[in-house]
């Protein structure tokens, strides 16, 4: 079945019940059905084929969700981009996506494209290359979107997942449930899969999604205004969207939420301190963590007891969906021993199917189950390094590569190094992560080949930076260096590059806080 | 408050943010997130900050991150706009 027939399902069911809510639309089933089909006519006006690729560059809004629907039941696959991105690295994106049309509110449409443009609900969509080659039946396996992620090699990489493997991870989410007439509210954008997990948990438990304006992040008294005014009962975010509120906000949830009965958090982790902290400051609230990875959507989820299971503070993820497997190998390809730390697999029908046109890094992350000769089933070698506890449970304890989460989003530091060395004046660059109050952040090592003014030189790389990369990649801080710390193997010593990046960010964080 | 005290009030808050350089200085017009002095991470801060200077509450309703990127847009956005509104 398509992605969309199955998200849809219970839609069609109850078609007069309200179905999705924005800022400033709130549609029922079947007006969201009818939306879905305008698009799908406006898409068969661009005469492309299954297997087109379509950009969707838009915020995650009523329209933009209908959209998503009409290139999924079409067979064409959506590749949803952040609306903020810069020019350059949305030509990077197309260079290597290649896509067949393009999608964007109409007001944010740019002058001389070149192409046609055909309108549908104040969305502009218009072609911008050739179609794929052949028309065929379609199959479950058949690509239904591609998630565009930082790359350790320098661009941007594809996820690829299938309409199958898409819909079997949302359905075991949606186990999860809604309360009954509850109300999920998402502020994920769409290039974050997140956003579909809300969908899929929204749709799937027949509940109302409410798309929450992401700039609402940004001022707790006005999202906790917003959570009231929609009746939102379950909250889908990142666990920095609570900080804010956790930290040095005063408000009485207890008065002052009285809807909600449930927060979703994903994408990175809270801290068992920080759990408990929430749950104390949210009594009546479940805690929901969900875990996993854009190449799975995701592999688990966990209902945290008060206080969380926890390993040296760090909270249990839980464990595998039934019909999928989630192991652990150390270096020697065996299992540790409990406590022991060793490299997730995932192995599952939730799989992705690869990264677009990347055979070698597929091949290198799909991987044939290296326990068994005795099928071909393909294992996910994730990168992350867990450990497991006497019981078996999972616990999070970092990465195998670089690869680090900033706001929730994937960030491989090389590619920020390969943006920053194309600049004539860097010698030797490195980016490396700091934490700072449970915040991550972004500290850039420069050795140049001559010295420049301090600020001169960090708003220089600052913006080729920002040029070419999204925000939450541009480091928040670059330091000159006169050269690189080095282990005795010769090696970047990374580590002391973590202690002094943390040194940087502590310092600062209390400089703002003196002043 | 006059448009250029506005700007003044803004520019020293923007100083008090971790990426501030003392004797930098930056234009009405200039990208804040660009030239680094603003990250999404500083915005409920500086929101807190936009109440208190204007004495009442800030509407983030219909509103980007991009409403933040320069103090001009800042200025339109949250006392032109607002007030014509208000």
């Amino acid at each position: 079945m398509l992605l969309s027939d199955v998200l849809l399902q219970r839609i069609r069911s109850a078609t007069n019940s309200l179905a999705i809510v924005d800022e400033r639309e709130s549609w029922t089933g079947s007006r969201l059905l009818k939306e879905i089909e305008l698009f799908q006519q406006a898409l068969s006006k661009l005469d492309l084929r299954k297997g087109d690729r379509v950009i969707v560059q838009m915020e995650a809004k009523a329209a933009a969700i209908a959209l998503l629907f009409a290139i999924w039941s079409t067979g064409l696959i959506s590749v949803p981009v952040a609306p903020e991105l810069p020019d350059k690295r949305a030509d990077e994106i197309c260079e290597k996506i290649r896509p067949a049309a393009y999608a964007c509110p109409v007001g944010q449409l740019k002058e001389g494209i070149g192409f046609p443009v055909v309108e549908c609900s104040k969305v502009a969509l218009w072609r911008t290359g050739e179609s794929s080659q052949a028309e065929c039946p379609f199959h479950p396996s058949d690509p239904a979107y591609i998630i565009m992620t930082s790359g350790s090699t320098g661009t941007p990489k594809g996820i690829v997942m299938s309409h199958g493997a898409a819909a079997f991870a949302l359905s075991k989410f949606a186990r999860m449930g809604v309360g009954a007439g509850g109300r999920v509210g998402s502020i994920s954008p769409l290039h974050f899969d997140f956003s579909l997990l809300d969908l899929g948990v929204a749709f799937l438990n027949a509940t109302v999604l409410v798309q929450v304006p992401r700039v609402l992040a940004h001022h707790p008294r006005a999202l906790i205004d917003y959570l009231n005014e929609q009746r939102i009962s379950q909250m889908h975010s990142v666990p920095s969207v609570w900080r804010p509120m956790l930290g040095n906000y005063n408000c009485d949830p207890v008065s002052e939420l009285p809807y909600l009965d449930t927060v979703v958090y994903g994408a990175e982790g809270f801290t068992a301190a920080e759990v408990q902290t929430l749950q104390q400051w949210m009594p009546k609230v479940r805690v929901v963590q969900a875990f996993g990875h854009t190449e799975s959507i995701g592999c688990c989820y966990k209902e945290l007891s008060r206080p969380p299971q926890a390993f040296d503070g760090r909270v249990s993820l839980g464990s595998a969906f039934t019909e999928t497997e989630m192991f652990v190998l150390g270096d020697d390809g065996c299992t540790p021993d409990s406590g022991q730390v060793g490299e997730l697999h995932v192995k599952g029908p939730h799989l992705f199917s690869g990264y677009w046109r990347d055979p070698n890094l597929t091949e290198e992350r799909l991987i044939p189950d290296p326990r068994t000769s005795e099928n071909n089933d393909l294992v996910f070698r994730s990168g992350d390094l867990v450990l497991r506890d006497e019981v078996g449970e999972f616990y999070f304890v970092g990465r195998k590569d670089f690869q680090v989460k900033v706001g929730g989003n994937r960030v491989e530091p090389e590619e920020i190094e390969l943006v920053l060395s194309r600049d004539p004046a860097v010698s030797r660059v490195h980016v490396v992560p700091a934490t700072t109050r449970s915040r991550t952040t972004l500290v850039c090592f420069v050795v140049l080949h001559r010295q420049i003014e301090e600020f001169a030189f960090s708003a220089r790389l600052r913006k080729r930076a920002a040029e070419a990369l999204p925000r939450y990649m541009v480091p928040r801080c670059f330091k000159q260096l006169d050269d690189l710390p080095l282990l005795s193997n010769g090696k970047v010593d990374r580590a002391k590059l973590g202690l002094w990046a943390n040194q940087i960010a502590n310092s600062e964080s209390e400089r703002k806080a003196t002043r | 408050m006059t448009r250029d005290e506005f700007y003044q009030h803004l520019k020293n808050h923007l100083r008090t943010l971790p990426n501030a350089v003392e004797d930098f200085e930056w234009s009405n017009t200039d990208n804040l997130f660009d030239l680094g002095l603003l990250e999404s991470f500083d915005l409920p801060q500086l929101v807190h900050f936009l109440e208190e200077l204007l004495g009442r509450r800030v509407e983030l309703r219909g509103r980007t991150i991009d409403s933040f990127q320069s103090m001009a847009a800042i200025y339109q956005t949250f006392v032109v706009s607002d007030e014509l509104v208000s």
